[in-house]
This record gives structure tokens, C-alpha cells and sequence, in this order.
């Protein structure tokens, strides 16, 4: 029975957020390659399309493994969990994100930070983290209420999934999502089915206003922790994946939801109107500098400096993120 | 740090609980408003609470329901049968999410209880309390009744929709009205509602029984709200005035906005 709470956490961490979810899908592949081996399954999306739904479906558990090792690493920095981990969970760990294919598809066909760091630190190369205070690890807890906030909504998923392709179950929702919010008998339509009949795009309209919300929320969040710049940074690279999109790519289906939501005001009263402006003048305030990088930049530097190298910084750069 | 990082429940909607390490015996059961989430909806306090000392011994759960397409009555019924299974001898509730947590001692008890509820919370709340009453049971020595921006006497539907869709419908007001007859729970919130009446008739009934947990303790109320009216329900304490805030963000503290915290504070833990 363990007996420090740093071990509890890690055991709640574990137990929800690994063994709770499809990653031990991926950690099986890990030890048991597919035919194929993991090289094809993991390749750049670029290089040669992803439409098998089986591909998809693993490719989706080794995203959900990498989520786990980032909150590992933020974990860490928090203070959260022991700084000496179990000699089993370091060995299967390292097995993993050691793994060439592994390393391929989070270090540069998708490039991640927080894995790289875990696996920097389960390698004893790094081994920094914020002072343990009740005041850093509450910052953690928060954080864990903005990661099920949108993690354990359905139709937050299927708004990012919308945001990053456009295609849900086959079908291209993202102009159904624009021609929703431009018209408000359609927008109604949408709104008021109950969950059972939901379509995708119902659950992508209402996943909007959710991860308005936790845009908000995550940037109040890091407002709070500035003082600690190390879990900032971190906090911020969790979902970095999501705002780098935003910036680029993926900004070409949100900002034109958000300025057709804008847009409503024009039809609201006066007060209606006022408190609108307001919740969609901090939207837009969040999600700007949500998208700019700066709160990544603590930590693309440790990994610049540990792994000796520029081609991060580079692509990060080419990225317009650094 | 004292508490357990965020344990899903697997009762009502996702209901999340931070348990104490060095408990006592004081449960905390925050209840949320129309389209809210036991996630969400309260999303600083896990935060702050966590981190005040005099809460350490504190467990804070986060109770989550459908507040949208399920009524009112049937949400507090469900409220009450949550509190009952988690606060009665056995605790079965209570450890089996504490695993692998050391249990809590040989006969401890829960001796306070303070529901914490926000909006459409507080007729859940009040409903779940009626049923306590009814079923004359004994979940604590003390229960205690905190409230931000009750909608016990009903609320305006309109700025409701508006402020509970913050971003999607916010703007589709002239035909969020019809919404009302979609969502079930709308209709509980009409001023003019059965539901209403009988929940006041009730918590009079209560009362006058010797139910003073009926009476909230604690009213937080905003003069910016335009979903509710602030007007006093039975015995209520008189309300504090959070400056600032609106129907939605009274329940939300942030950096620069600790007054709904340190609120609720005062009623946590009074020697602070």
C-alpha cells in the first residue's frame, strides 16, 4: 500500500488516464508489432493517407498513450507524482517512447514536447520540476478539471475532430457547421434534439460553445500560474497539437464559426447583446494568445537545448510557433 | 496537498469527488445550474479549495445531472438517493472510490453537510432536501444550505437560454424562446410553475417541522442577474451582493475575481 500521496496519484493517474482508455491498445502494439509493423501504422498522414478505420482506431490509441505520457510529464513538473517512479512503469515506458517508430510519429511526422520530455526524464537526462506547494498542485488539479471538461465531452470530440478534417463518419460537416450558425431556424433545429437523437453535426454545435468555454478557461489558467513558468508551459503544450492547428490549418473552420456567432449579435437586445460582445471579446482574446506559442516557449527551449539540436526550434519557427 | 486527485463517482453525470486525506467528517456536494457540468460549471473551486489549509479535511464532490432534458423533481429525487447511498453506513460509495486509498477509520461518520448549488442547483437541492425530510433520515448532524443565484422563484427563460448557451445560441434569442418546450427542465423554472409552488409549500412544511436546514444559510446574488429574480424564499438568510458578476460567472472566482471563493469560505470554514 503505498503510502506517500504523490504514489496515490500516480496510481490515479495510471489507472484513469492509461488503463482507463484505449492506450493499452498501443502499449500492446509496442510489444506485439503488427504484421505490418509499426513503421506503416505510424507514418505521416501526408506521406500516404490514413482512411482504414482500423488504422484510425490504432493510430487514435497511440494518440491516447502520448496524452498520458504528457500528463506524466506535467505530473512531474507539478510535483504530483514521485520523482522516482516504479522500476516496471519506467522500463514498459521507455520501451515505448523509445521505439523508433514511436519517436518518429510524435518527434517529427506530429511533434509533441511533453512525451519528449517524459521520455528525457524517465532516461534521467532531465529531472526538473516546480517546488512542491500546495499552491502548484492545486494549479494541477485545476488543470485536470479543463483536461475532463474537454476530454470527457462527446460533443467537444466531435468538434475537434470537425475542426481537424471536416469529415465525421464520412460525411464533410464543416459547411453544415457554417450554414447552422448563419441561420438561426437551422441553428434551432440543431439545438434542440435531445442526446439519443443527436447527429454529429448537433453534437459539433454544442461542442463549440464547450471548448469556447475551456479556451477561456485555459487561458485564465495560465494567467494564474505565470509564476510558475515551467507547469505554464507545459499546460500550454498539452494542447499545443490543437493550437498550433488553430493558427494554421485548422483556424480556416474556426474563425469563420466564430465570426458567424459574432454576427448574432446584431439580432439580440441591447443587454443580450452587450453580454455577448463581452463573452466573444474574450474568446477571441484567449484563443489569440492561446495561438501564438509564447506560453510554449519555456519548454521547446529545455528540449532545444537537451537534445542538442535546432531542427525543433526550426520547425517550430516554420511553423510561425517560436 | 490533503485531497486525492478528481475520482469519477460512475453516479449521476459524471461526478467527481476530491476526498481528504485526514477527513473530518465534513462533506461538501456542490450541486450546478441548467446546462452545467459537474466539470465546468464550478471549475476554480476544486483549485482553491484544494490548496486552503483550513479545508484539508474537507471532501468535495461535484455532483453532476442532466439539466437540460430531465425535471426538476426527478433530478432532486436522484440528488437524494446520491447523498443517501454515499453518506449511510455502509459507504460503499465512499470506498469503493477511495481504492487504493486507505479506508476511513472504524465508524466514522459523516457530521456536516453543506450543498453548495448554483442556479436550477438550488431547486435540485431543496427537492433532494424535501426528500431527506420526507424519508426522515440523518445524513449529519448539521446540514447547511449555500446558494449562488437560486432559481427557487423561477427564472427568465430568454437570458437564461442566452447565458447558459454562452457561445453557440447565445445570439438566437428570438427563437431560443421556443427551446422552452424542448427542454422539460424549462418549464420547471416558469415563476408560474406547479413545481414552484409545491417546492415552497414543502420547504414551509419543513420548516415548520423543525427542518432548519431548510433555511440557506448563505445567498449569493448578483445585481446584474437577468435569469433570476432576487427575491428572499421563506427564511432565507439575507443575500450578499457579488459585485461584477453575472447569472453565470457568480459561481466562477478567478484571478481577479476571488469574492465567490472567499464567500464560500466564510461558510466552510468560519475560523479563517
Amino acid at each position: 500500500m503505498p503510502t506517500d500521496l504523490t504514489e496515490y496519484n500516480f496510481k490515479d493517474l495510471l489507472k484513469r488516464y492509461r488503463d482507463g482508455t484505449d492506450a493499452v491498445s498501443a502499449l500492446r502494439l509496442v510489444n506485439q508489432p503488427p504484421p505490418d509493423g509499426l513503421v506503416r501504422l505510424l507514418r505521416n498522414h501526408v506521406d500516404v493517407p490514413i482512411v482504414d478505420a482500423e488504422e484510425i482506431r490504432l493510430r487514435r490509441a497511440f494518440d491516447q498513450l502520448l496524452s498520458f505520457y504528457s500528463l506524466m510529464e506535467v505530473a512531474s513538473l507539478g510535483a504530483l507524482v514521485p520523482v522516482r517512479l516504479p522500476d516496471d512503469f519506467v522500463h514498459e515506458s521507455l520501451k515505448c517512447l523509445q521505439t523508433p517508430a514511436v519517436r518518429y510519429y510524435h518527434e517529427q511526422a506530429y511533434p509533441l514536447t511533453l512525451p519528449v520530455l517524459f521520455r528525457l526524464r524517465l532516461e534521467r537526462k532531465w529531472n526538473e520540476s516546480e517546488e512542491p506547494s500546495a499552491q502548484a498542485q492545486s494549479f494541477c488539479y485545476q488543470f485536470l478539471e479543463l483536461h475532463d471538461m474537454l476530454n470527457g465531452s462527446e460533443s467537444a470530440q466531435t468538434f475537434l475532430w470537425l475542426l481537424e478534417d471536416g469529415i465525421v463518419n464520412g460525411q464533410d460537416l464543416s459547411d453544415a457547421l457554417l450554414v447552422a450558425l448563419n441561420d438561426p431556424q437551422i441553428l434551432f433545429t440543431h439545438l434542440q434534439k435531445p442526446p439519443p437523437q443527436q447527429e454529429p453535426v448537433d453534437r459539433s454545435l454544442h461542442g463549440m460553445g464547450t471548448f469556447m468555454d475551456f479556451c477561456v478557461a485555459l487561458d485564465d489558467l495560465l494567467q494564474q500560474v505565470r509564476d510558475w513558468e515551467r507547469l505554464q508551459s507545459a499546460f500550454w503544450h498539452y494542447y499545443a497539437y490543437w493550437f498550433r492547428n488553430l493558427a494554421s490549418r485548422v483556424g480556416s473552420r474556426f474563425r469563420p464559426a466564430l465570426k458567424a456567432l459574432s454576427r448574432w449579435q446584431e439580432f439580440a437586445e441591447a443587454e443580450d447583446a452587450h453580454a455577448a460582445h463581452d463573452y466573444f471579446e474574450r474568446v477571441n482574446a484567449a484563443t489569440k494568445r492561446l495561438v501564438t506559442g509564447h506560453f510554449g516557449a519555456r519548454l521547446d527551449n529545455v528540449v532545444a537545448r537537451l537534445l542538442g539540436e535546432t531542427r525543433r526550434i526550426n520547425m517550430l519557427r516554420r511553423d510561425g510557433m517560436a | 496537498m490533503n485531497h486525492t486527485l478528481p475520482r469519477e463517482l460512475g453516479h449521476g453525470v459524471g461526478t467527481r469527488a476530491y476526498w481528504s486525506l485526514a477527513p473530518s467528517g465534513h462533506l461538501v456536494v456542490f450541486v450546478h445550474g441548467f446546462n452545467g457540468k459537474a466539470a465546468g460549471t464550478w471549475i476554480d473551486f476544486p483549485r482553491v479549495l484544494t490548496a486552503e489549509r483550513a479545508c484539508q479535511g474537507c471532501d468535495f464532490v461535484f455532483y453532476g445531472y442532466d439539466g437540460l432534458y430531465t425535471e426538476a423533481y426527478l433530478s432532486g429525487t436522484q440528488l437524494f438517493k446520491f447523498i443517501d447511498a454515499l453518506v449511510t453506513p455502509p459507504l460503499t460509495v465512499l470506498e469503493k472510490s477511495l481504492s487504493p486509498f486507505p479506508s476511513r477509520p472504524n465508524g466514522f461518520r459523516f457530521k456536516k453537510l453543506t450543498l453548495v448549488a448554483h442556479s436550477l442547483g438550488a431547486i435540485v437541492s431543496r427537492q433532494a432536501l424535501i426528500e431527506h425530510y420526507r424519508n426522515t433520515r440523518q445524513w449529519a448532524e448539521q446540514i447547511e444550505l449555500v446558494l449562488f443565484a437560486p432559481a427557487h422563484m423561477g427564472a427568465s427563460l430568454l437570458p437564461l437560454l442566452t447565458e447558459a448557451f454562452t457561445g453557440v445560441a447565445a445570439m438566437a434569442a428570438p427563437l431560443m424562446s421556443l427551446l422552452r418546450f424542448k427542454f422539460q427542465v424549462l418549464r420547471d423554472l416558469d415563476p408560474e410553475s406547479k413545481l414552484l409552488d409545491k417546492l415552497k409549500d414543502d420547504s414551509e412544511r419543513a420548516i415548520l417541522a423543525g427542518c432548519s436546514y431548510m433555511k440557506a444559510k448563505k445567498v449569493l446574488v448578483t445585481p446584474k442577474d437577468r435569469v433570476v429574480q432576487n427575491v428572499r424564499f421563506l427564511e432565507d438568510a439575507t443575500p450578499d451582493i457579488i459585485e461584477g458578476a453575472t447569472h453565470s460567472t457568480i459561481c466562477k472566482p478567478r484571478a481577479d475575481f476571488s469574492k465567490p471563493a472567499s464567500e464560500l469560505l466564510k461558510v466552510l470554514c468560519p475560523q479563517i
